[in-house]
């Protein structure tokens, strides 16, 4: 299989569970070595093992906000350490940079100084991108970033991502089972089936046209959504989430 | 209880811990006992000074448990021994614990043949019969409180590592570790700052029921003659002590019996509500 993320274009990964999507995430995450095949970045190949400075280039952001967040660190702390780690800023500039990212992904500076279980899920969610921020990484993976977030909170984290691409110019590498998600959010699609790409190509050309059958079928497993194919203008037209 | 959780939940703070039942009650225990142990001996006699003047005493206002054969006052030997075991159980368990947790948390991490020897060693030493090893171990090092110590450490140490070995492998599947391996941080940052933190609650907690089973194998060995020797008082060289006059005086039988009933309830309990506070956390 073959695909390519362009510099500032989300691409979205759909297909069935087991089709494949988490293991290309994983591959292009550097947690697992593809069985055949290779990833590149900017002609670079990228193996599992790979050094601090290409782990670097990618970060992921994973599905389960509640078990993303070392328990035991705070929102601040949890920043600092990727930041401190790679040399990034001057020691004395760290804090700065903590807080310009925790205004980046739009998470209230008062949560800086608490653990993750004090946060509702979408909170842990922008901390958890804001980590992956922190390494000023060229390609974001997000595996399900939102599919264990309220209806209305996913919208928030999805306008989020979209507005990170915009403004950093980041690649985001998009997985989601969620149809209606992808052709929200993503420029082109990928559509998996048993470990292989049966289409790609740009968003509206594979939902409106598409060519392959497992596509067509795809498409026709998805459930009303609440709000597919128009964005909310704003979250509170959604259910309301009192956590938020 | 209910009533009580309720109303703390009714405070504002979300971070001040709550105390569970248990947990309160384990500790009001051993405040007492730890008050009794060492305010004790500011108003009894030396618990091995004699008086073969007044052997076999019955409780009086001066000896609240009566004497023994050598005119000992019973009370200030049985909190005496109670000290003992307790310093014996808590500071016994500190090498196998610290041995075990980095021996299980090494074999976790790296896996491979480091694992495969760990294991093997842990299976070898737990397939022998834990009293058998001691009283081998008694036999070449000589009766004494030094056997207890080393018996200790030999054997103890499998459970540290089998538990930290178990949640360090749970810990990275966790994907705030995967998160950190991800970021580019070296393995030692990541198993000392993230994978660690996250684990070393349950080998604590554990080894706070640990000090009971210690306890109760120290008082064995000293009642099979092989532990602390006369004439300091340990509970179950008192209890063995005793035992020749049970029919006159069942006291200095029954008193030191019970003390080591009531240290091995309340550290059970203290274990208990431990590890259901952690739990909570």
């Amino acid at each position: 299989m073959s695909l390519s993320v362009r510099q500032g274009e989300i691409v979205g990964v759909v297909g069935e569970s087991g089709s494949g999507k988490t293991s290309l995430a994983r591959c292009v995450a550097g947690y697992r070595t593809a069985t055949s095949g290779t990833v590149e970045i900017d002609g670079r190949v990228m193996t599992a093992r790979r050094g601090p400075l290409d782990r670097r280039r990618v970060q992921m952001v994973f599905q389960d906000p509640y078990a993303s967040l070392n328990p035991r660190m705070t929102v601040r702390q949890t920043l600092r350490e990727p930041v401190v780690v790679h040399g990034l800023r001057a020691a004395g500039r760290v804090g700065e940079r903590v807080e310009e990212l925790v205004d980046l992904v739009g998470l209230d500076r008062r949560y800086l100084d608490s653990r993750p279980r004090q946060l509702s899920g979408g909170q842990r969610q922008r901390a958890s991108i804001a980590r992956a921020l922190a390494l000023e990484p060229e390609v974001l993976v997000a595996d399900e970033p939102v599919s264990a977030l309220d209806v209305s909170v996913q919208a928030m984290v999805l306008n989020l991502l979209a507005d990170l691409r915009d403004r950093l110019g980041m690649s985001i590498l998009f997985i989601s089972h969620d149809i209606a998600v992808v052709s929200h959010l993503c420029d082109r699609v990928v559509v998996m089936s048993q470990g292989r790409v049966v289409e790609t190509g740009a968003v509206d050309d594979v939902f409106l046209r598409p060519e392959h059958p497992y596509t067509r079928q795809l498409l026709g497993a998805v459930p009303p959504h609440p709000w597919s194919g128009h964005p909310p203008a704003s979250p509170g037209t959604s259910r309301p989430d009192p956590s938020q | 209880m209910s009533a009580a959780t309720l109303a703390a939940e009714g405070g504002s703070s979300r971070t001040a811990p709550r105390l569970n039942g248990t947990l309160v009650a384990a500790i009001a225990v051993l405040l007492v006992l730890l008050a009794a142990v060492l305010a004790g001996p500011r108003w009894l006699p030396s618990p091995t000074e004699q008086d073969l003047g007044n052997i076999l005493a019955p409780p009086s206002s001066v000896s609240p448990l009566g004497t023994d054969q050598l005119g000992r006052d019973v009370l200030a030997r049985v909190l005496a021994a109670i000290r003992l075991d307790l310093v014996v159980g808590v500071t016994a368990l500190l090498v196998p614990l610290v041995t075990g947790s980095l021996l299980g948390a090494l074999a976790a991490w790296r896996g491979g043949w480091v694992d495969e020897v760990v294991g093997v060693v842990a299976d070898v030493v737990q397939a022998f019969p834990y009293y058998l090893f001691i009283l081998v171990l008694a036999f070449f090092l000589g009766a004494g409180l030094s056997s207890i110590y080393v018996a200790v450490a030999a054997v103890a140490w499998v459970s540290y590592m089998r538990i930290v070995r178990a949640e360090v492998h749970s810990a990275m599947q966790q994907d705030y570790v995967q998160a950190a391996v991800g970021a580019g941080f070296s393995g030692s940052r990541v198993l000392l700052r993230h994978v660690l933190p996250n684990v070393f609650k349950q080998p604590l907690t554990y080894a706070v029921t640990d000090v009971v089973v210690v306890i109760v194998s120290t008082a064995t060995l000293s009642y099979l003659g092989v532990g602390v020797t006369p004439p300091t008082p340990e509970l179950g060289a008192l209890v063995s002590d005793g035992q020749q006059f049970v029919t006159v005086r069942p006291l200095l039988t029954v008193a030191p019996g019970l003390a080591v009933v009531l240290v091995g309830a309340a550290l059970a309990l203290l274990g208990n509500g431990l590890s259901r506070q952690v739990d909570e956390a």
